[in-house]
């Protein structure tokens, strides 16, 4: 057997020294041969990312350092090689692919500067022959008017275009080995299938090495030759793709691979809409001219009706840029609109927000992001009850204070929890934490706008079930909003597909995820769920 | 400390591990609060007598010459040397570590005013012949004073106008900009001059053309502070929980504004002492007769014989003012995000 072309020996991550100290990375072994493709897959707070850093030396040093451990390439010993050697590998030996491609390209430069600077660098070229591998780079990546693009921005492409841009630059100078950390997670499913097949294209034609980083066992399936998989900072498996993928020795992969949402809400007998929409439109005016007069209007939402009955989950699908957070921002008047919602009844568009008030503590919401939507200086405690002090509920301080802990209780935490401060939680318990200062206002519908998606596979399996039970225990009807098909599956009764603002599909759940009818929603079924049956 | 949540605890950590900041602190806090009690100091009437078995306090009450066995119904001046004569007579007298008043005329020193250092006078006198250490302790403690009142109520206001600017947005914020844009603009130095031509400035009319000019300060920030926040998910929640706006701006905006604010602050304070000393300066400051190191200045200006004045006054403010400024520099460190939460996630 040849000699690998990296090799990564007993490899350990800390950061802070002495009492601070704290192992993020240890004893990691691994290797990778030209050409091939590993997987390292893991959770988040892993130690997967922090170990490809390593590999480049672009950690915060001195700040981290290494207690053991050697990586090489060729044999060669990186970690004694001078900043100007690492320097000529980073770029030149090593290409590097990050998650979000909108903070990875820097917003003040043109797309042909930023590919053209790593050309001029390694390889001296000079500016027209740096344009003219630009241009040709960018035909590899499949970008549409690729000579036309080099003078764009980043901001005036879209977050794949943006991604190929990076791919770009990262094998302009043909790296022998590619690190591309999570770099389709940020992207749409439609979108993310492109990239993977861009990515397993070049790799095949450019003879790369792939050191692919991914928490989503989807996207190891189709791309990855060999697998390895990593817990608190150590590798608990590795291995063939098949062998990992279909017989994992170790629990935690077996269940990493079981972390799926699965199952089916329950089902519902009596139906009574509890919200009602008729035409309900978002439009933004796009202004122009020296009069700024009225040109156009960006159109989030155009004309959408929909029906939530009581105890019933809506699922609201569609990808970035569709509409559907608007629409469900619009449903709660925290975005103004125009049309009808009736909610239970009676007409909110027209109320005022004095009048409205009363209403909030039955139409609550949970957002997204658990580390933004929890105010970083309130306990728990505070948090949850701030919505019962607003609606005079749970009479003193101290029966909020119980109904806070009760809610807290019912989500599944521990009530200890309530002295604590936000940051002092993890992200599945934060999003509970959400959960909580909703339920605990006792609402008839919560708009859930994408409540799984920060988080990771095992906390979102459990975070379904949890929903699912406070949905069957209160009755509670939820709209559910999501890109990620799998988790609305597990979730919804009813099913609407939204695409520029307009539905174009909507129906039972069943009948949408089995026979889509709108070469829309078949194109983004495709998409999302062919990883599952292509082992 | 009372109840610091863990952030606020790193942060003081933080502010302690800046040593030169962490001992201006105390340097200064030291000078402040000796300076608060400048009567007990530098006086002109002694803090305790004893006459004919009787005990009094003159630093707090004012008692007539009669009841020394003078001859006038006026309070007695002490530092008289029959009044002093008769006293001594029949008790004692306990002196400040300092016997004059920032405005005694020393009439028993031996030199012509300005009279240099001496043992009776340590910074020697001024050209009306009072005590220079007087007037500088006085002097201080009303810059400090000064300072402080200006830089609380100017940040009260700039908090107010950012936080209404920057949570509400839209029209609310173009106008509110466009006027500050407009009023910035105004000279503020000859603005105050003029206005000192109108009135007769003492302490609390400054204060209030100052703070005309200097409530601008804060609200740059704060306003950016807030139309930041204004779109984080945590203000949504707590709209769609129904909680009012002024409880919103309060409670879950505020506390982000505050760094940036706690971190303005010594320097808008340094900021304020030095307009006050440079009005005092050019005569456009605190009536006649007040001690402030701005008039000291002038008078070492129009002395350049007595180098004293000029050298007290200047090391006073150079020694005050890059106390406030380290520890506004520890104040910035201990609310540097990159340092104060430099753990071993970053």
């Amino acid at each position: 057997m040849t000699a690998p072309l990296l090799s990564i020996d007993n490899l350990s991550v800390a950061f802070g020294h002495g009492s601070q100290q704290k192992t993020v990375v240890q004893g990691v072994n691994l290797h990778l041969n030209a050409g091939e493709t590993l997987a390292l897959v893991g959770e988040s707070g892993s130690g997967k990312s922090v170990t490809a850093l390593a590999i480049a030396q672009l950690l915060p040093y001195p700040q981290a350092h290494h207690p053991s451990g050697e990586v090489r390439l060729h044999g060669e010993a990186l970690f004694k090689a001078s900043p100007r050697r690492l320097q000529a590998l980073r770029g030149g030996s090593f290409g590097m692919v990050f998650q979000e491609p909108m903070t990875s390209l820097n917003p003040v430069h043109t797309i042909e500067k930023q590919i053209g600077e790593t050309l001029r660098i390694h390889q001296g070229l000079s500016v027209s022959q740096a344009r003219e591998r630009s241009v040709d780079l960018l035909e590899q990546v499949r970008l549409p008017e690729a000579a036309a693009r080099l003078g764009a921005f980043p901001h005036q492409l879209s977050g794949g275009q943006r991604q190929r841009v990076m791919i770009a630059m990262a094998i302009a100078n043909g790296p022998e080995l590619l690190i591309a950390d999570e770099p389709t997670t940020a992207l749409d499913v439609t979108i993310q299938a492109e990239i993977l097949d861009l990515l397993a294209d070049l790799q095949r034609r450019l003879g790369m090495a792939m050191l692919f980083i991914s928490h989503d066992f989807n996207v190891v399936r189709r791309i990855a030759d060999r697998v390895a998989v990593m817990q608190n900072g150590r590798v608990v498996e590795q291995g063939d793709r098949t062998a990992v993928l279909t017989q994992p020795s170790h629990d935690y992969t077996r269940m990493l691979l079981a972390a799926e949402p699965t199952g089916q809400p329950a089902a519902l007998t009596a139906q009574s809409p509890v919200l009602q929409t008729r035409d309900l439109r978002v439009w933004f005016a796009q202004r122009g001219g020296l009069l700024k007069r009225v040109r156009g209007h960006l159109k989030a939402v155009d004309g959408v009706d929909l029906t939530v009955h009581a105890g019933e989950t809506l699922g609201v699908v569609g990808e970035s840029g569709s509409g559907k957070t608007t629409l469900g921002m619009a449903l709660l008047r925290l975005q103004s609109a125009t049309g009808a919602i009736d909610f239970e009844g009676q007409d909110i568009t027209q109320l005022k927000p004095k009048d409205l008030r009363p209403l909030r503590q039955r139409l609550q919401v949970v957002f997204q992001d658990p580390y933004g939507s929890l105010s970083p200086r309130m306990s728990v405690e505070q948090i949850i009850s701030e919505g019962l002090a607003v609606h005079g509920r749970g009479g003193s301080v101290a029966g909020r204070a119980q109904l806070a802990r009760d809610a807290l209780t019912e989500t599944g935490l521990s009530a200890e929890l309530a002295q604590r401060f936000p940051h002092e939680l993890s992200g599945g318990q934060r999003q509970r934490v959400a959960i909580a200062r909703a339920i605990v206002l006792r609402p008839r519908l919560i708009v859930l706008d994408e409540p799984t998606s920060a988080l990771d596979r095992s906390v979102q399996a459990q975070l379904v079930d949890l929903l699912r039970t406070l949905q069957a225990r209160h009755g509670l009807a939820y709209v559910f909003i999501s890109h990620d098909l799998k988790v609305v599956r597990a979730m919804s009764h009813r099913v609407v597909v939204m695409q520029s603002g307009r539905v174009l599909e909507s129906g039972l759940a069943e009948q949408i995820f089995t026979a889509p009818q709108h070469p829309y929603t078949q194109r983004l079924l495709n998409a999302a769920l062919d990883g599952a049956q292509s082992v | 400390m009372l109840s610091l949540n863990p952030i606020n605890q790193r942060r003081w950590a933080q502010f302690r591990a800046n040593r030169r900041g962490w001992w201006s602190l105390w340097l200064f806090l030291l000078l402040f609060g000796v300076s608060l009690f400048a009567e007990l100091i530098a006086n002109e009437r002694p803090l305790l007598v004893s006459y004919a078995g009787d005990l009094y306090v003159p630093v707090l009450v004012s008692y007539p010459e009669t009841t020394f066995g003078g001859d006038f119904p006026t309070e007695a001046n002490y530092r008289d040397p029959f009044v002093a004569q008769m006293i001594n007579a029949n008790g004692w007298m306990l002196w400040p570590l300092i016997p004059f008043h920032h405005s005694t005329v020393n009439y028993a020193s031996e030199q012509a005013a300005p009279a240099p250092p001496s043992a009776q006078n340590w910074l020697g006198t001024d050209d009306q012949a009072r005590d220079v250490l007087a007037r500088l302790i006085y002097g201080f403690r009303i810059s400090v004073l000064f300072g402080l009142v200006l830089t609380l109520a100017s940040s009260v206001i700039g908090v107010l106008v950012g936080a209404v600017q920057g949570y509400f947005g839209g029209r609310v914020d173009l106008l509110g900009q466009r006027f500050i844009e407009v009023w910035a603009g105004l000279p503020v130095l000859y603005l105050l001059i003029i206005m000192a031509g109108f009135v007769q400035p003492n302490f609390w009319w400054l204060l209030a053309i100052m703070l005309l000019f200097s409530w601008t300060q804060l609200v740059g920030v704060v306003r950016a502070e807030f139309l930041r926040v204004r779109n984080f998910d945590y203000v949504t929640a707590a709209k769609a929980l129904g909680v009012g706006d002024t409880v919103i701006i309060v409670r879950h905006a505020l506390p982000n504004a505050m760094v940036a604010t706690v971190t303005f602050m010594p320097f808008i304070l340094t900021g304020s002492i030095t307009t006050l000393t440079s009005l005092d300066f050019l005569g456009f400051g605190l009536p006649p007769g007040s001690p402030s190191l701005g008039e000291l200045l002038a008078q070492g200006k129009a002395n350049l014989q007595a180098p004293w004045l000029g050298l007290t006054a200047f090391f006073t403010l150079a020694i005050m003012l890059s106390l406030l400024v380290f520890i506004g520099e520890a104040a910035r460190d201990a609310f540097d995000p990159r340092k104060t939460f430099a753990g071993p996630n970053s």
